[in-house]
């Protein structure tokens, strides 16, 4: 077991990779009294074509497929549901998926021992037959009727999907009705067998833990299972235009103000240097609409926005965008005036007080981040993902010049541009 | 009066202002907006981006505020968060106290166009709110459940009351705030023992009263009320209102905590297990219990083909407990859930410091071990006598145009 100290933040963080290839992580904080445990597969909804390594055969499957793996993972052989075992043992278990991670956890105060091993049980249980399967298209299906009805999230995958013909991010997580109709138990068997394998996987406890206790406990607990060796996966990504789909489109919805959404598609780097420009852009953008702003403050006064008014960058796995939502009784003008001063970004001479201010601020809340073990879990599997630990974040933002800033705004391209507006349905 | 929770196991300090008065219906639009006014100018920061920029130079300091009722009070809740001063520089704690006390005292005057634009920021969020379907669905169960209630009056004021604000009623008003809310303050994190005497320094004012604060408010009625309303949305939203005449402090009061949680507060209470496991009527159900007021709610979100039956199921699951004794196994799952939260809740600053606030007001200051024994404590027939109390008042529908 490695151990790495980070002296500026007072934290350990421990590593070992296990002989069946997974990667476990441990950062004790002896003075909590929860652990939160996550155990993440790097695989999303962006993962629905690669090469079965049981078959050796490229398998394509329906959109929504991981999430769909993920509800169904509680379901146990026996009848019984991870869930409810897990609340049994007094801890609050939950799971989510996103575009390119799935992640198991759960968080306690008592019982965590047991909580883990049974984690790792039924993380590695996959049990999946055709009745349950139906009635889990139920659920999963009310599950997205309720997200239909939320207009921020209709705008921002409508945004997405005005931007991305081909790329996976133009689809919900949870996939559509139709395509999750498609999903059958061979199917999520395959994917299972593809993605669920140790090697793709990273454990991470954070909280009240005895480091050396739990590795010994997870160690014994994987030897037990005799996994094969697998071969790193591989994976297909359609190849994405760098155009656009459609420049402008409209949905009526039960909205009491129309809602504007602006997206900007940019030309994605890869690996570290994709994180280093997302960090760039989230500079830049702060820069020129934070509230400390001034672009902001004229959108305010203009009476073009509102506290709803939000911008992000986008930025996944060959993928990145700027997105700009805000509600407002005047669509049209708020997406010129937007679009004229994101164009105009271009030409500014960026300021370095305002620039170094704002890297004071973000390292200050990097700082702050770290009092949630909830959100050093989550940061900690992305920035693991992109290979870097989460310790080497301010660093980072400390490397970011505004040379860096410069060179992202030169990805900025006005045929690159779509808009959506939501309209009020009732007159 | 200053509280104190020392603790170094954050890497934040959190510096609460909390300026409470008696709620009234007449000031609750007034005193949503009062936070945002402060921070648009004040003598010192002659804008908002002036203001914004303080924040972002003190490490990325973040100033949240929000009011609320707690009871039958209204309470504005200020809170600077700053990145704990000893992993940043010393001077950080005094530095975000004057800049609190500026933006709360600084005012020598405010200007007109900056209201307007706050008025019509707070207008716009206001009605954005009812874009939140499931948020929408409860205040209207709210607002008709406990019509001539203060407790069905939204809290952040009616669209009206705030178009009613002139620039004229907010500067008297705000007069009146700064001569009669009790301001308290709450430290917490790493608290060196000479910011306590800083702090004195900064705001001299601090001081405590004891007040009664619980709702005992509650009409008289005899059938059960129902609404149906209407949208264009694709999921129904279900809501149920009881009156559960237990309040905070009471003798029963755990015991009523732990119905709510066996009912519908988790994922192994009864209604997740039924309607949504069983019958795949839903994706979310909960149960919720207003200890200040003495009420209970749940909310769901239905397929609208199988209302009928949605309905059905959870009025057999709230008679079942009310008629039946819950299995001392069943109960001590929930035992467990709520032990769990209690501790979770050590581990969160901000929850930490609600404790130590509603404790003080409560007058009641009980340590982790005592709370958890209480809760050990409850029996099923304490669970049952509280289940029999229980009374349905109103159903709201927000469903499906069809």
């Amino acid at each position: 077991m490695e151990k790495t100290n980070y002296q500026n933040f007072n934290e350990t963080i421990f590593h070992e990779v296990l002989d069946n290839g997974l990667n476990v992580y441990m950062i004790p904080k002896q003075e909590y009294h929860k652990v939160f445990a996550t155990f993440t597969t790097n695989y999303g909804s962006f993962d629905q074509s690669f090469i079965d390594p049981v078959s050796n055969r490229k398998v394509n499957q329906p959109a929504g497929i991981a999430h769909f793996l993920e509800h169904k993972m509680f379901s146990m052989p026996d009848k019984t549901d991870a869930f409810e075992t897990l609340s049994k043992l007094g801890v609050n278990a939950n799971a989510y998926t996103s575009f390119d991670r799935t992640s198991y956890l759960f968080s306690g105060t008592n019982n965590t021992k047991e909580a883990l091993e049974y984690l790792l049980h039924y993380v590695q249980t996959p049990y999946f037959t055709p009745s349950s399967v139906k009635k889990e298209q139920g659920i999963i299906d009310e599950e997205l009727r309720m997200y239909q009805d939320y207009p921020s999230q209709r705008l921002f995958y409508g945004l997405l999907q005005n931007m991305y013909q081909k790329h996976p991010v133009n689809t919900e997580i949870g996939g559509t009705t139709l395509s999750i109709k498609k999903i059958t138990a061979k199917k999520l068997y395959q994917a299972y067998n593809a993605f669920y394998h140790p090697s793709n996987m990273v454990l991470l406890l954070v909280g009240n833990i005895n480091a050396e206790e739990m590795m010994s406990l997870i160690r014994d607990n994987q030897a037990k299972k005799g996994y094969q060796k697998q071969d790193p996966i591989k994976r297909f990504m359609p190849k994405e235009p760098k155009k656009i789909v459609t420049r402008h489109s409209e949905v009526l919805m039960s909205v009491t103000m129309p809602k504007v959404g602006l997206g900007f598609k940019l030309t994605p780097k890869s690996g570290l240097e994709a994180l280093k420009q997302d960090f760039a852009l989230s500079i830049l953008l702060d820069m020129y609409f934070s509230s400390s702003s001034k672009y902001y403050n004229d959108l305010l006064k203009e009476g073009l926005v509102n506290e709803s008014f939000e911008y992000s960058t986008i930025q996944e796995t060959d993928m990145l965008s700027i997105a700009f939502t805000s509600d407002t009784a005047e669509p049209e003008a708020l997406e010129e005036r937007l679009i004229k001063m994101v164009l105009s970004l271009k030409r500014k001479k960026l300021d370095e007080e305002t620039f170094q201010r704002l890297k004071k601020g973000m390292k200050g809340q990097f700082i702050m981040s770290l009092n949630s073990l909830e959100s050093i879990s989550m940061s900690f599997t992305k920035y693991h993902s992109h290979g870097i630990s989460i310790f080497d974040v301010p660093s980072l933002i400390e490397s970011i010049t505004i040379e860096d800033l410069r060179e992202v705004t030169s990805l900025i391209k006005k045929n690159c541009i779509s808009s959506l507006y939501i309209r009020p349905s009732k007159a | 009066m200053i509280l104190v929770d020392q603790t170094k196991k954050f890497k934040t300090v959190l510096i609460t202002l909390k300026f409470k008065a008696k709620a009234s219906k007449d000031s609750f639009a007034f005193r949503t907006l009062l936070p945002s006014v402060l921070r648009a100018k004040t003598d010192k920061y002659k804008n908002r981006m002036a203001f914004n920029e303080k924040l972002e130079s003190m490490y990325g300091a973040s100033l949240t505020s929000n009011t609320g009722k707690l009871g039958t009070l209204s309470v504005i809740h200020v809170q600077l968060k700053i990145a704990n001063p000893s992993l940043t520089e010393p001077q950080l704690f005094e530095e975000g106290l004057e800049f609190l006390k500026e933006y709360v005292y600084g005012h020598k005057s405010f200007n007109e166009t900056d209201f307007e634009l706050e008025k019509r920021l707070l207008l716009e969020e206001v009605i954005a709110k009812e874009n939140d379907k499931t948020r929408y669905a409860l205040t209207r169960l709210f607002e008709i459940m406990c019509k001539d209630e203060l407790y069905g009056y939204r809290a952040s004021g009616t669209k009206e009351d705030i178009e009613g604000l002139t620039f004229n009623s907010f500067k008297k008003m705000y007069k009146e705030f700064l001569k009669n809310d009790e301001l308290q303050i709450i430290l917490s994190g790493d608290i060196k023992p000479e910011y306590q005497t800083i702090t004195e320094t900064y705001f001299p004012n601090a001081s405590f009263t004891q007040v009664d604060f619980l709702d005992y408010e509650t009409k008289s009625f005899e059938e059960v009320t129902e609404v149906i309303e209407h949208d264009k949305i694709s999921q129904t939203k279900l809501n149920i209102g009881y009156r559960l005449p237990v309040r905070q402090g009471e003798q029963l009061h755990t015991a009523a905590v732990l119905f709510n949680a066996a009912l519908g507060g988790y994922v192994h209470s009864r209604l997740f297990l039924n309607v949504r496991e069983k019958h795949s009527l839903c994706y979310y159900i909960s149960s919720v219990y207003d200890a200040y007021k003495g009420i209970m709610f749940i909310y769901s979100g239905v397929d609208a083909k199988r209302l009928e039956l949605a309905r059905q199921v959870i009025d057999e699951e709230v008679n079942k407990l009310t008629t039946k004794l819950i299995c001392e196994k069943e109960l001590n799952l929930s035992k467990q859930a709520m032990i769990n939260d209690l501790k979770e809740s050590e581990d969160s600053q901000g929850a930490r410091q609600n404790v130590l606030y509603v404790q003080t007001l409560l007058n009641k200051k009980t340590s982790l071990e005592d709370r958890i024994a209480k809760i050990n404590a409850v029996t099923p027939e304490q669970i049952l006598e509280v289940a029999k109390l229980l009374r349905k008042d109103t159903v709201y529908l927000l469903d499906v145009e069809r």
